[in-house]
């Protein structure tokens, strides 16, 4: 709606210079359409095909000017698609100013990343970039409200002796943000596209036409939505959504503990929403996610740090044990938690990444997973349609994406949701379900093959291993 | 030389003249043979590499092969196999197919010489191919075996031709004509005429009449599972063979 009123402004101050602006690239278009010659041009007259206009061509555009636009650009760059992306070619609007104590809200919000992930972002240069470091998770202990309730422990209990198994590495969200915006600054492969100084505007999927606000076009074979859970392309193309409003907060700090935290991420299931303490880098620092109503969590963002010390050390009584005394180390945050999911991840010529598919509770830090497993699932998608001669929009393709992606972030929403929603229900829906998880535990404790296809599904997702997360270098694959 | 046969069946080329616009729309009539394209392709890709010992991990390893794409329709082979380096003529008796096919080609910037004449007429040209594709054809052909003798003429020596089509079997009936015609609805009623599926027996005699050795043969199913087309051994209903003409002798 925004979006529409805005373009709805602009509209009469275009049109003038876009009629200019329309001539003078169009008097460029040579020198643009070198990156689009992978195909031979079509010199020799075809009986029946109408003269047209030769404009720029692309392989993929990337709409979107987030992380997930971002880290798609580079992976199809980087796996020799020719790509159009938006924030690197667009109109690109100055990025928000760093608050000036950058190092206090470093920590405020984190992601957990699983191994695969991490193969993913080093495959494309990007976690070699980050600055703040990582702190690994060895285990994971989880937990009800009481006492009793803890913990179901993730890490193979029976066989202590073994190597400790990374399940995923907490890193900052600021930091990974910059490492993402680092390596999309040295990444040549997106060099070479058009620069076009106006904003995206229509997109024709028939003839794959994507026309700017100064009636510049761009012929692109699929456009990838990755702008995010408001996605204007997805309205358009006519796919709606299912949402859920979880009708509380996630409220997120950095906390200072009494004692090390030992590499292990501890999550209490509390009648009020989840509570999550992750381990940071620091051996007695923790980031702190914490669901609450959306009242509680406004007032206790504000709130006096003693009293938000008591608080926070009351409602994590299960945990504080280990660590004598929580206190809070940095500036607060909070956002409202939604989940949402696409009811179709692909149109004609369109794929959707990142949330513009799927939003989901960040309870278990998954949604960069999920989309670092779109990205891995899109590229090999495009990769074998490239391999069989098949168009990057080839609709049976497309499809096979689609079913990959759909089903794991089904799995992943509905996975953390499913537990979320039952401890926040009534007492013996708690009950019966902390014992349902001792049991889990209990099964899991004794028969490691689950726990091992647990940790591969948290890690890897539903569906075939991508070449992104197996890490294969992207030279090596056929072209 | 004798003025070859002309083996196209008029009554066939109207049926698909009439489907000409929809061929790529992928949710169109010819949605089977979109979701049928990757595994074919894949076969073409492997196979053409084994036998003219391309290099396999190129990105366009057909680069310098001429190679025919007979009864092209609207291109739905043509066009990979140009992005796949070849130097392609589709031809189709059709000329709204043509039409389409060279629309569609010149969007997708692709350079495919697209002629609507038939094997018959290119027979009397100098034009000879290293590949040719004879795709879903043979089965809408007036005369099977004239039909073959005019692509065997066709290949240069040494060439290789791809052959699919549906078997005469009681099974294919079921499949391919009752199931995918009548039940499913995936194919207009009336697209396939089972008196003219052909069994691989009458193919490979068919080719060794024209002088190719028939070199493989492979079945193609569909897995309901997988909602896609994988190659099997089973004969019984889809197959696709590979004919090739001897070295010059």
């Amino acid at each position: 709606m925004q979006g529409r009123r805005k373009r709805h402004e602009q509209t009469p101050s275009c049109d003038a210079a876009a009629h200019v602006a329309g001539w003078t690239l169009r008097a460029e278009w040579g020198s643009l359409t070198r990156m689009t010659t992978k195909a031979k041009p079509t010199d020799q007259a075809i009986a029946g095909a109408p003269a047209r206009a030769e404009s720029a061509r692309c392989d993929v555009a990337v709409l979107g000017r987030g992380n997930s636009a971002a880290l798609t650009a580079l992976a199809l760059a980087q796996s020799g698609f020719s790509v159009w992306a938006e924030l690197v070619h667009g109109d690109v609007q100055p990025a928000a100013q760093p608050p000036s104590d950058a190092r206090d809200t470093r920590w405020q919000r984190v992601l957990a990343l699983s191994p695969g992930a991490r193969r993913a972002l080093e495959t494309l240069g990007v976690w070699q970039r980050l600055k703040a470091g990582h702190a690994p998770v060895a285990d994971i202990a989880v937990g009800g409200p009481n006492h009793g309730d803890l913990p179901l422990r993730f890490a193979d209990a029976k066989t202590p002796d073994r190597p400790v198994d990374v399940l995923s590495h907490i890193v900052s969200l600021a930091d990974l943000t910059e490492a993402i915006g680092d390596t999309l600054r040295a990444c040549t492969a997106l060099g070479g596209a058009a620069q076009i100084s106006a904003a995206a505007h229509d997109f024709n999927p028939q003839t794959g036409t994507l026309t700017f606000a100064d009636t510049t076009q761009l012929r692109v074979n699929l456009l990838v939505d990755a702008s995010g859970a408001q996605s204007q392309w997805r309205t358009r193309a006519g796919i709606a959504c299912l949402h859920y409003d979880y009708r509380s907060h996630a409220l997120s700090a950095e906390v200072a503990l009494g004692a090390p935290h030992g590499q292990v991420a501890r999550q209490v299931f509390l009648a009020d929403g989840p509570l999550a303490i992750l381990p940071l880098p620091a051996p007695t620092r923790a980031a702190l996610v914490w669901s609450l109503p959306a009242r509680k969590a406004a007032a206790l963002a504000q709130c006096d740090e003693d009293v938000f010390n008591h608080e926070l050390n009351v409602a994590a009584r299960t945990l504080v044990g280990p660590f004598e005394h929580l206190a809070l180390a940095g500036p607060r945050a909070y956002q409202p938690l939604k989940a949402q999911i696409a009811e179709a991840f692909t149109g004609t010529r369109l794929a959707l990444v990142g949330e513009a598919a799927h939003v989901i509770h960040p309870l278990a830090g998954q949604g960069m997973n999920l989309t670092l497993r779109d990205i891995g699932a899109l590229v090999d998608t495009l990769c074998e349609a490239r391999r069989l001669g098949l168009a990057c929009s080839d609709a049976t393709m497309l499809e096979n994406y689609a079913r990959l992606r759909r089903a794991d972030a089904l799995a992943g929403a509905f996975g953390t949701h499913g537990l979320a929603e039952i401890f926040s229900g009534p007492r013996p829906m708690r009950a019966v379900a902390a014992t349902g998880l001792r049991g889990v535990g209990f099964i899991a404790d004794n028969w490691p093959e689950l726990k091992n296809a647990f940790r591969r599904q948290a890690d890897q997702g539903l569906g075939p291993l991508s070449d992104l997360f197996a890490g294969a270098p992207s030279s090596e694959k056929t072209r | 030389m004798q003025k070859p046969v002309e083996t196209v069946d008029p009554d066939e080329i109207a049926k698909f003249s009439a489907m000409a616009a929809e061929w790529w729309d992928p949710r169109g009539k010819f949605r089977p043979l979109h979701k049928f394209n990757p595994v074919r392709l894949d076969y073409i890709r492997r196979e053409v590499c084994h036998f003219k010992g391309l290099e396999a991990q190129s990105a366009t390893p057909f680069a310098g092969l001429d190679l025919l794409d007979i009864g092209c329709g609207g291109g739905l082979l043509s066009e990979p196999m140009c992005r796949l380096g070849a130097n392609v003529t589709g031809a189709d008796a059709s000329p709204e197919n043509i039409k389409t096919a060279a629309i569609h080609a010149a969007e997708q910037n692709l350079d495919i010489d697209y002629q609507a004449t038939t094997a018959a007429a290119l027979v009397e040209t100098d034009r000879r191919f290293d590949v040719i594709l004879n795709m879903e054809v043979i089965e809408h052909v007036a005369d099977p075996p004239a039909f073959i003798d005019q692509c065997s003429t066709l290949l240069k020596p040494g060439g290789i031709m791809f052959l699919a089509t549906l078997n005469r079997t009681l099974k294919a009936y079921a499949l391919a004509i009752v199931g995918a015609e009548y039940v499913l609805g995936w194919l207009p009623k009336g697209t396939h005429d089972w008196e003219k599926f052909i069994t691989p027996r009458e193919l490979e005699d068919m080719t060794r009449a024209s002088g190719l050795d028939m070199v493989r043969l492979s079945g193609v199913s569909f897995n309901p599972l997988l909602n896609k087309w994988q190659r099997s051994g089973d004969l019984g209903v889809n197959y696709m063979g590979i004919a090739r003409k001897p070295e010059a002798a």
